[in-house]
């Protein structure tokens, strides 16, 4: 089906690619420890990108019912579309990647009800409180065919389970999670840890409003990676509007900070041999020791920055043409421990979860957000939850004041992040 | 179409059972620092089945045809598994039997203009926007989506609503040195394709502020009493509100359900807050919901008092309150959850000098940057806004996101003003994208907001 699509769409434009995938989802859902929630689905799409007269055109459709109808939509939208100088790649002999996992097939319903009944006793035996409770698994596949020659085709798994301690009369709380390719257990440690913070959450503190140390948890960093994002964009690189541009080899954030894209690392979310266009991943440090290294490209930017493409293609929807971005970014951990972070901390703040992170000016690296779970910390101890709070500041002063970075990293399934301890934040409360 | 679910539905053994069927398309031009960056149209569908078995509610999303039987055999294996598990099962709150097909009421329908003529209009902004003072860069994104939706129940419901919505947006760029700033613009509804035109003078407006934002101080962190215009207002009150409005969402809280409690005085005494979908001509509008149920306007809150919820029919029967019709999916890959349709503050009397007079020191704040909820706390940046002293506008200031808290930001509504404007860019990211929640309001004073800042 894919091929006589391929070959009727090669023959009416000058290059053409189609990108298919597939998906089946089970979740399963407890809140405040009542089952509520057994839902699947059964997804799959088809996009079709032609390049004809050196612009670019784009069709998706979930059902190929009429052939030639969808490659006339997407001749139409090469007809105006962007104008582009990049030749679709052809790839193959990639290493074999075990994204599949066949232990996700034998989960069961029952036994992640017992898995969920488990977790939901063991905290209650422990603390008084809201618990929800998740999975989800799921199978799929990927595949891309062009024009010359490229047939890739990878099959993936994953699974995923979180507990969540919700305060009272909130609806903001504390999470564990554990994330990878085949079924996972939360273990005991992992519960204690969250009851323990719990029950340190019972207070309620207004911070003052002064420059403080914050420690950004795994979980809080996005709001300080998605200014990156932007900046590092081939798109507002190319556009001359990042604060990066020309920035390459100059030393942008502390030298604490070493962050690469790690696209083998098989226990996170996009692993895979190949980008969203076919061309073969590979390893990319980004921030090497505080200095900017590297930026994520697709074929497009890359030839109009006159850059290789590094294999960064993704796409967020098949509804969208491929864009540049880095995913499966690892942080490389640092000495220090979470704990001996608060124990040497006089006054200050361990941020969890923030909020309103998209707002702000966001290409800028500032950022100004409120802080949905985080603790007080005072005289190197955690003396309760804070309210009312908001850090703000820009991206490159917070992590160019570095102290110290956790000497572990958590699988987010999108990165893996340690957490970093940042001097000078300012913090808004009283 | 509807034979065709009639028969697959037909195929389902349960106490209740739904589907739906839908088409999306979407035509999009968009537009960056004057190159295109998309243009053309794309189309998706796919079915959405709901299965009700002895109090076990359980949904399965498929794309193809061919996918049914499969589809009919999980469903009611999970809705098996859920009743064989749940302590407390789902009902389903009566609803009456509809037979509908509702087109989409436009004026001038987006569907009939030309992709070429939709680009030529965007870079006619463009060309527009670029030749102001310190423009650096222009990012402009046009689309319409159209949802042919398809609604079948086992009740006899056989619905067809087409929504169509129509929007432009832009993000203005204004840059000196290493310093840029934004203003944003954002054109557009469910009425049709006439919003998006002869919008130079509003678009000019916004071309203005990204330049004078250049020249603005960034606010110093803080409490602060404040006005916010109509446009973030409306911000306030989906975010800070809105969301504890929507009974899934009080459902999954107990503690917050207890506190929340029709009848609970919450707010002062001069709050009104409503949800109306059935305005006509807002992008919020529609008929019917996606589990049939007309949409109503809904009393949310009266002098303080909490007086009305949103639901589905599953919420409304375990909270045991009225259906409202407010379920809603993001489109054919989702199941509907409970949403808002058209919030807003009703209007009180204060203009806006009035506001600002009875705020004397403090903050005037404009036009909303995005929003967040996280349990009963919010957070929403704004666009710009003025240091107040003295009930008048002294200098501009700049990068303000604003943080509240649930139930002390209700009390701290000092006065409403007379003014009132809904928002043509709405939107909602609850777990799915509503690209068509809509709202508004008047000018609102607030006491004691927490605002960052460096």
């Amino acid at each position: 089906m894919m091929e006589k699509l391929l070959k009727l769409a090669t023959q009416a434009a000058d290059q053409a690619e189609i990108f298919y995938n597939e998906k089946t989802m089970d979740e399963l859902a407890f809140s405040d420890g009542k089952l509520v929630n057994c839902d699947s689905s059964l997804s799959s799409g088809i996009a079709l990108r032609v390049i004809k007269n050196g612009r670019m055109g784009l069709a998706h459709t979930c059902n190929l019912l009429d052939r030639e109808d969808f490659l006339r939509q997407a001749l139409l939208s090469a007809e105006n579309g962007m104008e582009v100088d990049f030749t679709l790649p052809h790839t193959r002999d990639l290493p074999r990647l075990e994204l599949y996992k066949p232990a996700v097939e034998d989960v069961s319903k029952e036994s992640l009800i017992a898995a969920g009944n488990r977790i939901i006793s063991y905290i209650r035996d422990r603390v008084d409180a809201q618990v929800n409770v998740s999975f989800g698994y799921s199978t799929g596949s990927v595949g891309i065919l062009n024009s010359a020659g490229t047939d890739l085709h990878e099959r993936g798994s994953g699974f995923f389970t979180q507990a969540m301690l919700v305060f009272p009369g909130t609806g903001s709380g504390l999470l564990t999670f554990k994330t990878g390719r085949s079924p996972l257990d939360l273990e005991d440690a992992d519960l204690d840890e969250l009851v323990e913070l719990f029950r340190l959450s019972k207070i309620e503190i207004v911070p003052p409003t002064k420059r403080l140390p914050v420690i950004f948890a795994p979980l809080s960093l996005y709001a300080l990676l998605s200014r990156f994002e932007a900046a590092w964009s081939p798109v507002n690189i190319h556009n001359g509007v990042s604060p990066l541009c020309g920035k390459l080899g100059e030393r942008i954030v502390s030298e604490k900070i070493s962050l690469t894209r790690e696209p083998f690392d098989l226990e996170l979310d996009s692993a895979s041999a190949f980008d969203a266009e076919g061309t073969p991943t590979r390893r990319l440090t980004l921030i090497d020791k505080g200095v900017f290294s590297a930026f994520p490209t697709d074929l497009n930017y890359a030839a109009k920055l006159n850059l290789e493409p590094n294999g960064c293609a993704v796409r967020q929807s098949l509804e969208w043409l491929p864009t540049a971005n880095a995913v499966n970014l690892v942080l490389d951990p640092g000495d220090v421990s979470l704990e001996d972070m608060v124990s040497g901390i006089k006054e200050g703040i361990l941020a969890q979860f923030l909020m309103g992170a998209h707002s702000g000016n966001v290409l800028n690296g500032d950022y100004s957000v409120g802080v949905s779970t985080g603790f007080m910390i005072e005289n190197g101890r955690i003396t309760g939850r804070v309210k009312d709070c908001m850090l703000s500041g820009n991206v490159y002063e917070t992590l160019s004041n570095v102290e110290a970075v956790e000497n572990k990293a958590l699988n987010l399934g999108i990165h893996k992040l340690p957490a970093l301890l940042c001097k000078d934040v300012s913090v808004a409360g009283k | 179409m509807i034979e065709k679910m009639k028969e697959m539905l037909g195929k389902v053994e349960a106490d209740y059972a739904d589907l739906r069927y839908e088409t999306k398309q979407v035509a999009r031009v968009t537009l960056s620092k004057k190159e295109v960056r998309n243009y053309g149209s794309t189309t998706g569908d796919g079915y959405v089945l709901r299965v009700l078995r002895r109090g076990g509610l359980a949904t399965v999303c498929f794309t193809k045809p061919e996918q049914a039987d499969q589809a009919v055999r999980r469903a009611v294996e999970n809705a098996d598994v859920l009743s064989a598990h749940q302590k407390e099962k789902k009902h389903i709150a009566p609803g009456e039997v509809v037979r509908a097909t509702v087109k989409a009421p436009l004026l001038e329908d987006p569907r009939q203009i030309s992709l070429q003529e939709k680009l030529a209009l965007v870079k006619h902004y463009s060309d527009l926007l670029f030749a102001q003072p310190d423009i650096a860069n222009v990012e402009l994104y046009y689309n319409d989506v159209y949802r042919d939706k398809y609604f079948v129940n086992t009740e006899g419901s056989e619905i067809n609503e087409e929504l169509v919505t129509t929007k432009l947006v832009g993000a203005i760029i204004s840059q000196v040195g290493e310093l840029t700033q934004t203003a944003r613009m954002a054109f557009g509804g469910s009425d049709g394709f006439q919003r998006v035109r002869n919008r130079e003078e509003e678009a000019l407006r916004q071309a203005k502020i990204a330049s004078d934002l250049l020249k603005a101080e960034p606010v110093k962190a803080g409490a602060y009493n404040m006005v916010l215009n109509p446009d973030i207002a409306g911000v306030f009150t989906h975010e800070a509100f809105g969301h504890f409005s929507e009974a899934d969402i009080i459902r999954d809280l107990p503690a917050m359900k207890e506190k929340m409690k029709l009848g609970t005085k919450l707010g002062t005494d001069i709050l009104n807050i409503t949800d109306n979908a059935t305005m006509p001509g807002q992008l919020g509008y529609y008929k019917y919901d996606d589990e049939g149920v007309a949409v109503r306007k809904v009393k949310l809150m009266t002098a303080g008092v909490l007086t009305g919820r949103l639901h589905d029919r599953f919420t409304a029967a375990e909270l045991g309150e009225p259906i409202t019709g407010h379920a809603i999916a993001e489109d054919y890959r989702y199941p509907p959850i409970v949403r808002m349709g058209n919030i807003f503050i009703e209007p009180g009397s204060a203009s806006l000098e009035e506001l600002l007079s009875a705020l004397g020191d403090g903050l005037y704040i404009c036009d909303a940057m995005g929003g967040q909820t996280s349990g009963e706390n919010f957070t929403f940046g704004a666009s710009y806004g003025y240091v107040v002293k003295n009930g008048k506008l002294a200098g501009m200031i700049r990068d303000i996101n604003i943080m509240g808290n649930l139930y002390h930001t209700l009390n701290s509504v000092k006065l409403v003003g007379s003014d009132f404007e809904l928002s043509e860019f709405g939107g909602c990211g609850k777990g799915q994208t509503n690209i068509r929640s809509c709202l508004g309001g008047p000018s609102v004073l607030f006491e004691n907001l927490t605002v960052g800042g460096r």
